[in-house]
Order: C-alpha cells, then sequence, then structure tokens
C-alpha cells in the first residue's frame, strides 16, 4: 500500500516524475521544495514503502480564503463576517505509468481527510482545488466538489462543522 | 512541445535586451525559449500565491446551507476516505 510523505528535495526522484502534463512535472522539479522553503505551499507525494525514491504522485496544499459574492441582506447575517479560511489544493498529479491504479482518488481523499483533521485546528471550513481543464473537473465533480461559479475551474468541498 | 499559436510582443531596453541574451546564452537556450520559461515560471509563483477565491451568489447560497452542517461526503468520496483511513 502506497504512503504519502512530505516532499523531500534529497531523497525523492522529482526528476523521473512524469505524467504527461509539463506544468506539473515542471512544477515537481523546480518550484514545489521553493515553495515549501518559502512557506507558500506544501508538496506530499506518494510512494510505495519500498521504492520511497520513486513518485508514484502528488499534491500540494496552500492556505486560502474564500469570499462571498452578492448575498442579500438576509443571508449575509448567517456568515462569519471575515473571510472563510480554506487550503486550496492546487496541484493534483499521477505518473503516467501508474494512471488507472485509482491514485487520483486515494491523494484526493488523502487531502481531504488531512483538511479535516485541520478543519478543527485551523478552521479551515472549505476545501478548494485548482483543476488543470475540464476533465480534471470532471474528476472533482464525481467526488461532491462543485464549480466556484458557472465553468470555473476552481471547485470546492464544504468541510462541514469541526 | 510548445504551442506556438500565440504571440507576445514586448518593448524593453537595449540594455535589459542585452542582458538577457547574455543569461540565455549562459544557459544554453534561445532567447525566447528563456523568456517563455522565467514568465511562466512567475506566472505560478503568483497563481499559486493568489489566496482568494470567490463563489458565485448561486454557490454562495448553497454553501451557506452546508456551512454548519456536519460534513457530507458523497458515496464515492466515502469509500476512497474509507480506504485511506485503513491504510493509516
Amino acid at each position: 500500500m502506497p504512503i504519502v510523505e512530505l516532499l523531500n528535495a534529497r531523497s525523492h526522484d522529482r526528476a523521473g516524475f512524469a505524467c504527461g502534463e509539463p506544468t506539473l512535472e515542471r512544477y515537481l522539479r523546480e518550484q514545489a521544495s521553493q515553495h515549501h522553503r518559502d512557506g507558500i505551499a506544501t508538496t506530499h507525494v506518494l510512494v510505495e514503502p519500498a521504492a520511497p525514491a520513486r513518485i508514484l504522485g502528488y499534491y500540494s496544499l496552500s492556505a486560502a480564503q474564500l469570499l462571498f459574492e452578492e448575498l442579500l441582506e438576509q443571508g449575509r447575517q448567517r456568515l462569519p463576517r471575515y473571510p472563510v479560511p480554506a487550503v486550496r489544493m492546487g496541484r493534483l498529479a499521477v505518473a503516467t505509468l501508474e494512471q488507472g491504479r485509482g491514485l487520483g482518488s486515494l491523494l484526493l481523499a488523502h487531502a481531504v481527510s488531512r483538511c479535516l483533521d485541520l478543519r478543527s485546528q485551523l478552521g479551515a471550513r472549505v476545501l478548494l482545488v485548482d483543476a488543470l481543464h475540464e476533465n480534471a473537473g470532471t474528476f472533482y465533480r464525481a467526488f461532491g466538489f462543485r464549480p466556484t461559479a458557472a465553468d470555473a475551474l476552481t471547485l470546492y468541498l464544504p468541510l462541514g462543522r469541526p | 512541445m510548445v504551442n506556438t499559436a500565440a504571440r507576445l510582443d514586448l518593448r524593453l531596453g537595449v540594455a535589459e535586451k542585452a542582458r538577457i541574451a547574455r543569461a540565455a546564452a549562459l544557459r544554453g537556450v534561445p532567447v525566447s525559449a528563456f523568456v517563455r520559461d522565467a514568465v511562466l515560471r512567475d506566472v505560478e509563483n503568483v497563481m499559486t500565491a493568489a489566496l482568494t477565491v470567490s463563489l458565485s451568489a448561486a454557490e454562495s447560497k448553497r454553501f451557506l446551507k452546508a456551512f454548519d452542517a456536519p460534513f457530507k461526503p458523497n458515496a464515492r468520496l466515502k469509500v476512497a476516505l474509507a480506504r485511506v483511513a485503513a491504510s493509516r
């Protein structure tokens, strides 16, 4: 059973990761570690314990906030006055050779589970995901995510009350 | 493979262009590829740093209903979460 670990630039083979999406490959190779150092985003990689250097997939998380548009006064009263704290999964990728094994679902569920833990510690009430294209959007919608606006490629999943 | 259907023209100083050309030569790539890659890298940084997302009015209304309710995963997410819980 693969496990999820925090990306370690020394031990994980970032250059060997190929998923068919150049932006997702480049992010892992060139920016993920820097974003971690700068506190912009954390990257979590999926590996088999027996071959711990080989990255099967990854997701990255950052902090975000969610604003509400054009609410009626009546609705606004039920809102907290500050924006809702959110976790944003900016990227999720599975290695080309590993696709079709359900690892995308595993990574997504892992991220959701992590967010449910964070909910009580950080007050995060929603998980936002950025879909790279319409196909990715379909993947997230199957797990109950909804587009933040019509045709938007950013989707959300309410995390409920802690 | 870069899709070259779109163009981006920009004005810049002679000295700036010389510096860019020198840097591209040092890296051993054409100036256009160097500039494109550098800009795209910065685009990623900006996107990642973009902190705020807005919900449309319709989705805001829907979200409010879920806001104080317990977490309610759909069937598919429930199965995936159970798989994660079993692996811990």
